[in-house]
């Protein structure tokens, strides 16, 4: 984590790097990071949802953890853009595998941020899951947003740079 | 602030889902405070003099039992990382889950310590000085033990390990906690007794999340 949080601080420098000038290797401070951090979507590999929770729930707990105006309307139609229409009130353990990673969808789709860090994102998913995600992605960063993600599958995405590891 | 109450409400959320882990603490602390009458018997000198230790010590084994689980759950499914990643301060969120966890372990306590101390033929001065100190005590506890609780996360067998660093460091609160109650039934001043532990409580708050947070950041790394 300590690495992977100075990739983003620098990632951040890069980001401000028009409107003000930071010498390389300048400590963050947690006013920085806070600023970075609005600005960024983990997924690691655990899918962070609470178990006990239902999906909705789930939802509007990362909205208010990322101070994230969401109203129930709009929470219920980022599940249902990924197909959990009819699941929103089920506690997540009740989920399948697939399903759990629709929620995960839902909320980095909420969430809204420019930069998205995602560790395989694709596992667990349908085909039709899949291609929702795409669309996902393709959408994100047709709106100028970075996406950095792993994966094990041949995947075709628009303006997709692969680095293979 | 809003932070702070949305992860308080959520844990007690989470609490009500599954009610067995809390129910756990309260039985233990209720059963074994209710075996010192049974095995010393019904000397009512001896139950009087022993009751605030052993209401105590039964206290802070109860909250320590809680321990293991405020971090351990958010800290296994993720969701620790992403409190850490939240743009919404980290010492904050911790402070919320310490003051959530002593909702459900502290509070129960002082709610059922009155109906406790009959049992050891306590009188009404008395109980009320155990409620005092019970109520200016167990924040204490639950922020103390959230130290311990944070530097064993992720480790095998943990559990043994933080009560050994944490039952050494609840040793003042114990000292002052049982000896108001005490010193009150043998009708010496306690108003000493309440500044100290109102002091430690003062001092808990005021370095605790810090120190939690930084050792929560340790465990995700």
């Amino acid at each position: 984590m300590a690495s992977v949080r100075r990739v983003f601080f620098d990632y951040w420098l890069g980001w401000h790097s028009q409107s003000r000038v930071k010498s390389p290797g300048t400590h963050p401070t947690s006013r920085m990071i806070t600023k970075l951090f609005i600005k960024l979507c983990f997924l690691g590999h655990r899918d962070a949802l609470k178990e006990d929770l239902s999906a909705l729930e789930n939802l509007m707990m990362y909205a208010a953890l990322g101070a994230i105006n969401l109203s129930h309307e709009s929470a219920l139609q980022y599940l249902w853009q990924f197909g959990l229409r009819g699941r929103e009130d089920l506690p997540v353990h009740y989920l399948s595998a697939g399903q759990k990673k629709r929620v995960v969808l839902a909320r980095i789709a909420m969430q809204g941020a420019p930069l998205w860090i995602l560790d395989e994102p694709f596992n667990a998913l349908d085909s039709q899951g899949v291609q929702g995600f795409i669309g996902l992605l393709e959408n994100h960063s047709s709106q100028g947003g970075i996406t950095v993600f792993t994966g094990h599958q041949d995947i075709n995405i628009l303006g997709l740079k692969v680095l293979e590891l | 602030m809003n932070a702070f109450f949305m992860i308080v409400q959520r844990d007690l959320l989470l609490v009500m889902r599954r009610k067995s882990e809390v129910l756990t603490a309260l039985f233990f602390f209720v059963i074994v405070t209710s075996l010192f009458p049974l095995g010393i018997g019904a000397d009512t000198a001896l139950l009087r003099k022993i009751a605030p230790g052993v209401i105590w010590v039964s206290a802070l084994l109860a909250t320590l039992l809680g321990l293991q689980r405020l971090f351990a759950s958010d800290y296994l499914d993720g969701t620790l990382e992403q409190m850490a990643l939240s743009p919404r301060s980290f010492v904050v969120l911790v402070l919320g889950k310490i003051t959530a966890h002593w909702v459900v372990c502290g509070l129960p306590l002082l709610i059922l310590a009155p109906v406790i101390g009959l049992q050891f033929d306590l009188d009404t001065a008395a109980l009320e000085t155990l409620l005092l100190t019970l109520l200016l005590g167990t924040p204490v506890l639950s922020l103390i033990g959230s130290i311990g609780a944070a530097l064993t996360l992720g480790l095998r067998g943990g559990g043994a390990l933080m009560s050994l660093l944490v039952l050494p460091l609840y040793i003042p609160v114990l000292i002052f906690g049982a000896g108001a109650v005490y010193a009150k039934s043998v009708g010496l001043d306690v108003t000493g007794h309440f500044s100290l532990l109102g002091a430690l409580l003062i001092l808990a708050l005021a370095f605790v999340p810090w120190v939690s947070a930084a050792a929560l950041r340790i465990a995700i790394e």
